[in-house]
């Protein structure tokens, strides 16, 4: 630590970190679209918490692309997310598979001194579920969404997984379900109704499944939407190798259905016509019941991604309301995995 | 001794309702935090009010199963109350029941409204 002795100058005061993201952001764009390059139209569009998202106009002569920042500004302990890098050569990978994703346009590199980050294009389009679940021009997107989102799936699950071996030594890859209560118990929280819901997830394995590059939290608010359908899929933090129907399951989740549950696949359609597109798209038939399998993993995931908003919250990791109500809101989850294991949820 | 007006339970459902007064006038992420700020407080509200009537219903109900909850869950993980499933299952579902009637009563299936 260096004091500023009395008689000293005082240091010249430090550019708001704002300022010297931009002008780091600048001296980017020119190492890689020339000086006559620049950058236009900055907007924050989150500021805090684990990431950095800045929106931009790459202007090149008279050409403008909008693009966006995204920048790990800070690592949770034991955090389940992956790394920005590996996020980045997924999104290559995903794209290269005819997934619909955002373009990524460059990563950064340790002379561009914007720590682990990358830049993709824009997508314009709604993210938020309310919206997509009950505005009205949004209904011909609804109608697909089941049909789009099997073949999505089913073109992801056909990456040859030895293209991502990257992620083959994340907790995920390894045994999901052990991954989880490794990080419940870092949390120190205690759940019965997870335990009996893992019980039962141990008595009731399904065979060994073959093995696939999985987006890991592929659902309604994780996608960009038009009134047309599906835009990109963002949000590939979570992805891991393991069995394709983890991401089937994720996508069922009642969670997602935001009180549609005679529209099971994330409140937009019919669990018969999602399986379809999927088995069409991958060439694999889907078991329904180990779909259930992993949507009863799916709410311990879930469970375990409230409690550790809520572990970041009162360790004063990160304090927020938002990530306190997250504490008080896993029971919710608990008693709808219950209701689902007792048969009276679907 | 006593003490004085307001007590607990309506300091809590005096802060309430100034954040759900102010809660109109923000926008964007301080209306949504204002917004869980309230539900929190609510929360607090019904566990004050249900809170030991509940824990003690539970306490009794445990029989010979652990009223800790992370002795119970120990337990569970470890599979020796496998072979006890159905008693298991209905005692932790009664303590997941308890613990929506505290943070949202209405989430639950008409089966488990009933008090």
């Amino acid at each position: 630590m260096h004091g500023v002795r009395p008689g000293m100058n005082a240091p010249a005061p430090a550019l708001d970190p704002l300022a010297q993201i931009t002008e780091r952001l600048r001296v980017a764009v020119q190492r890689r679209f020339g000086a006559q390059s620049a950058v236009d139209r900055i907007e924050v569009a989150t500021l805090g918490g684990s990431n950095r998202t800045l929106l931009f106009d790459l202007v090149e002569g008279a050409a403008r692309r909008r693009l966006v920042f995204r920048q790990e500004t800070y690592r949770l302990p034991n955090s389940p997310f992956i790394p920005p890098q590996p996020q980045f050569r997924l999104l290559q990978i995903a794209q290269g598979h005819g997934v619909p994703v955002p373009t990524p346009v460059f990563e950064f590199e340790p002379e561009d001194e914007l720590d682990r980050g990358y830049v993709v294009g824009y997508v314009a389009g709604e993210t938020l579920p309310r919206r997509l679940l009950l505005d009205a021009c949004f209904a011909p997107a609804r109608a697909v969404f089941c049909a789009q989102a099997g073949e999505i799936l089913g073109r992801l699950h056909s990456v040859d997984p030895a293209a991502a071996a990257f992620l083959a030594t994340t907790p995920d890859s390894q045994d999901p379900l052990a991954a989880q209560l490794a990080r419940l118990d870092y949390y120190g929280e205690a759940h019965p109704a997870l335990e009996l819901a893992v019980r039962w997830l141990e008595r009731h394995r399904p065979a060994a499944p073959r093995r696939v590059l999985l987006h890991g939290d592929f659902r309604n608010g994780n996608m960009i939407m038009g009134p047309e359908g599906i835009r990109a899929v963002l949000d590939w933090e979570c992805s891991h190798l393991g069995a394709p129907m983890e991401d089937l399951g994720w996508l069922c989740l009642r969670s997602w259905r935001f009180g549609h549950h005679d529209l099971p696949v994330a409140g937009m359609g019919l669990r018969a016509e999602f399986y379809a597109a999927y088995a069409d798209a991958s060439g694999y038939a889907v078991d329904p019941e180990e779909v259930r399998w992993w949507e009863i993993f799916g709410f311990i995931r879930w469970m375990v991604l409230n409690i550790m908003q809520a572990h970041g919250h009162w360790s004063g990791e990160r304090r927020s309301p938002a990530f306190a109500a997250c504490g008080r809101n896993t029971c919710l989850i608990e008693y709808e995995l219950l209701m689902t294991l007792l048969g009276h949820y679907a | 001794m006593q003490r004085d007006q307001p007590d607990v339970s309506e300091i809590l459902r005096t802060v309430k309702e100034f954040v759900d007064d102010i809660t109109e006038q923000l926008g964007g992420q301080e209306r949504y935090h204002a917004m869980c700020a309230s539900y929190l407080l609510a929360v607090a509200g019904r566990e004050l009010a249900l809170g030991p009537t509940l824990d003690a219903n539970e306490r009794s109900a445990a029989g010979a199963f652990p009223d800790d909850v992370a002795e119970l869950s120990a337990r569970l993980r470890s599979g020796e109350l496998d072979a006890q499933w159905d008693a298991a299952f209905a005692l932790v579902l009664d303590h997941v029941i308890h613990k929506v009637r505290i943070s949202k009563p209405e989430h639950l299936h008409p089966l488990h409204q009933a008090v």
